[in-house]
């Protein structure tokens, strides 16, 4: 009896360590955002289990890492099922659920239950939680953070690194302890941040008639008062001026050379002024009545920079239609 | 189908079922093995031999089963018990002989190795020496008066014993022709394996056998009376083939193949021994007590580091090509006075094998040497006890040991304790469970950390990278044993 005891044990320990963990960094629901030069970025991590093999999450540990900068440590669990999985209840660094900021990254943020069942030691102290993760339960968020997106455009990835993860054996009821085995890792799903700090509101305008493309610009709070020039290019973007140190996107043309030579024309009004004390600005785009038909089809770009002149925009295009 | 092989049946059927249970999972790899735990990699088949392997080897052999006329003790595991199964004990055999040259091992007078118990046959059997029945202690073998040399030889452990039956021969003449310094000249020892061909020893305190069957079937007859398909006779009481005639309850051989496997008993015994995982080492490495251990001379004989292959006699691809820190060259050394008086062989009165070091902190705890003479104190006075006891071939470093200051001592023996550690196993008491936790939370560091093998919290940083932290515990929590 006992022999087969032990056996229907190993039988589930090999099932169980067939468990995969999906984890999927997420803001506000979704894996790709954009954002302004500086803002505020609220993030999630999500798990989710491939399987009902299992008691749920044992423990679940990651790094954290942001190329757009240095993470700050993430949140404290404040709620079940995650606050056993912090200390005192559960087992993390030192440092915290949030992870250690090494190097600019969170270095093994999460914790683990008390799946040993300490009782002697002041950590982990608590009861396990059974069933975190399964997909009869469905996906928890195990950590929640904030970053700054950086002040330069452009496409930034907030990434897992190093999981590990252990799963709680199918069957265990905690006597004499939780068993776990190491979840494999499945989906693991990163956050795409694009930082812009030019907006367009329309991506086409018509030459039947007069039109305008508000250009909102944003260089956060940072950039606020700086004096700007956006311009524009019916050329391509690629390979662009360099102004030294930043880079202009706009290829030279006559359109481009036009706005050299004129700031604020009526065609790009507000054009050459300083940002706001929120680092905005507006320009408008204005489109005339009387393009000739063999302008549709032509995309316009505008992009700004700053002065001094180490900061460049992401390109706006408005294509001309008929 | 008798008793034996329903029994076997069912064994089988349900060793079956946790050899593939056990064939699968993964996380007993993070770590290094408890004592009594399987090399990893094994088969869903090679668990099963494993599992009835044990079962065999801690299986108390009756005097119908074959046990006797004289023996030592009555299972395999009876002496290799400490800490588990496979293990070693306090349990001494006797070894006697007149001292030479040449020296007489008293062979027909049923030497050099003399048993310490025997089976009783029913009274109603006449003992042929009295003419009357038997009575306790008729069948008893005695060390002869003659004998001007006795020895005790300790029981050593088996754990590892694949891994060392699988060091390619060549690697120990390596060091047989190139000594490490001039202080030592160790001696290859040639044996022929009852299962055929010629491989160097390894096992015994003599190095006198080579692979862990031939080990297995010499054992079960010197040590429990079952004669096998290698030794097909008995050992006569004192060389007594009149008593043993008498005395002896079961028909030869005694072991014989199971009706299901085709397996014998030795075949079992030798899977158990050969499948056991080496006895751990943590840290792994990089403790400055190594280098003492290293600059003394020790490391000239306990060499720290060998290679298994599979050009050696194929036991096992898990047991292949792995390399290994058992602490010995398995070379015959002059060790003067500390030598067993006994000749075995090419393995005169002061020659005796180096002994492997791995899982030695343990063993320290009960005792030492071959006639375990070094115990009765602490681990560190056993060991020091051990060393001063070295001769010979070793007197140079025992001097070099006895000119070391205290805080190099101290780092040697931290280095020596972590022959036998297991990786979380912080009491040392082969386990893991919260005991060994309360003692380690205080270590704990977290990432960043800067460990080095000599911190106590070493034995927690199970991926060697200088911190106690989530990535250690959570290995922590899946290797835990309660």
């Amino acid at each position: 009896m006992k022999r087969l005891f032990l056996t229907a044990a190993l039988f589930s320990s090999t099932v169980a360590g067939a468990t995969d963990i999906d984890l999927s960094v997420e803001s506000g629901g979704a894996n790709s955002i954009i954002v302004t030069p500086g803002s505020n970025v609220n993030y999630q991590v999500v798990a989710l289990l491939s399987d009902n093999l299992n008691e749920g999450l044992g423990s679940v540990l990651f790094d954290v890492a942001f190329d757009g900068g240095s993470l700050s440590k993430a949140d404290e669990p404040a709620a079940l099922p995650m606050i056993n999985f912090d200390r005192p209840a559960g087992m993390t660094n030192p440092n915290g659920f949030g992870g250690t900021e090494i190097g600019g990254k969170l270095i093994q943020a999460g914790g683990a239950q008390n799946t040993i069942l300490s009782s002697f030691a002041p950590f982990p102290n608590g009861t396990v939680v059974t069933g975190t993760g399964k997909p009869s339960g469905g996906s928890v968020v195990v950590l929640n953070g904030a970053l700054n997106a950086p002040l330069e455009v452009g496409t930034y990835t907030l990434e897992l690194e190093n999981i590990d993860v252990n799963v709680i054996r199918q069957g265990e009821i905690g006597n004499p302890f939780w068993a776990v085995d190491q979840a494999g890792e499945g989906t693991i799903t990163s956050l795409s941040i694009e930082v812009r700090a030019l907006f367009g509101d329309v991506a086409t305008l018509s030459i039947a008639t007069p039109g305008t493309q508000t250009l909102s610009l944003d260089a956060g709070l940072a950039n606020a008062g700086r004096g700007y020039w956006c311009l524009g290019s019916a050329s391509g973007t690629s390979p662009g001026i360099y102004a030294g140190p930043a880079t202009l996107p706009l290829n030279f043309d006559f359109y481009l050379n036009f706005l050299f030579s004129a700031p604020n024309p009526p065609v790009l009004q507000n054009n050459f002024a300083n940002l706001d004390g929120s680092g905005q600005a507006t320009t408008l785009f204005n489109l005339p009545g009387h393009v000739a038909p063999s302008a549709v089809g032509l995309v316009i770009d505008h992009a700004f920079i700053l002065f001094p002149t180490d900061y460049a925009s992401n390109v706006v295009s408005v294509q001309l239609t008929p | 189908m008798n008793n034996k092989n329903k029994l076997t049946t069912m064994k089988t059927l349900s060793i079956s079922l946790i050899g593939l249970a056990i064939g699968t999972t993964s996380s007993a790899q993070e770590v290094q093995g408890l004592f009594g735990e399987t090399v990893p990699g094994l088969t869903a088949a090679e668990n099963v031999r494993f599992v009835e392997g044990r079962d065999e080897f801690n299986e108390i052999l009756t005097a119908a089963a074959g046990l006797g006329p004289i023996f030592n003790d009555s299972s395999c595991g009876q002496c290799h018990s400490t800490p588990v199964a496979g293990g070693f004990s306090d349990k001494k055999v006797d070894r006697a002989g007149i001292a030479g040259p040449p020296f007489d091992p008293l062979a027909a007078l049923g030497g050099s190795l003399f048993q310490q118990q025997s089976i009783e046959p029913p009274v109603s059997v006449i003992n042929p020496n009295t003419g009357v029945g038997f009575v306790a202690g008729d069948c008893l073998e005695t060390i002869p008066v003659q004998a001007t040399v006795t020895a005790k030889r300790l029981t050593p452990p088996t754990f590892g014993a694949g891994l060392v039956q699988s060091i390619d021969d060549n690697d120990i003449l390596f060091y047989q022709n190139n000594p490490p310094s001039g202080f030592v000249a160790g001696i290859a020892r040639p044996t022929n394996p009852f299962e055929g061909g010629s491989r160097l020893g390894k096992f015994g305190w003599k190095g006198g056998v080579a692979t862990m069957l031939t080990f297995s079937a010499d054992a079960s007859l010197n040590e429990m009376g079952l004669t096998n398909r290698f030794i097909g006779s008995e050992n006569a009481p004192n060389g007594d083939a009149v008593l043993l005639a008498a005395c002896d309850q079961a028909s030869d051989p005694e072991d014989f193949p199971d009706g299901i496997t085709g397996l014998e008993r030795i075949d079992r015994q030798q899977d158990f021994q050969i499948f056991l995982s080496a006895p751990a080492q943590t840290p792994k490495s990089g403790m400055s007590g190594e280098t003492v251990f290293n600059t003394i001379g020790c490391a000239d004989c306990h060499v720290g580091q060998a290679y298994t292959t599979m050009s050696t006699g194929v036991l096992s691809p898990a047991l292949a090509n792995k390399e290994i820190k058992p602490y010995s060259d398995f070379l015959l050394h002059d060790m003067g006075a500390l030598g067993d008086g006994i000749v075995d062989g090419i393995a005169t009165e002061q020659l005796m094998k180096t002994s492997p070091l791995w899982g030695l902190w343990p063993r320290a705890a009960v005792s030492l040497l071959h006639d375990g003479s070094a115990t009765g104190g602490s681990e560190v006075a056993n060991i020091t006890a051990a060393i001063q006891a070295h001769d010979g071939e070793a007197a140079t470093s025992v001097g070099n040991f006895n000119g070391l200051s205290q805080p190099d001592i101290d780092a040697m023996m931290v280095f020596l304790r972590s022959l036998g550690s297991s990786e979380f196993d912080f009491e040392r008491n082969n386990n893991r469970d919260q005991f060994d936790w309360f003692f380690m939370h205080t270590l704990f560091t977290g990432p960043g950390g800067s460990l080095t093998p000599d911190d106590d919290a070493a034995i927690s940083d199970a991926n060697q990278d200088g911190s106690f932290d989530m990535g250690d515990y959570s290995v922590f929590m899946r290797a835990f044993t309660g």
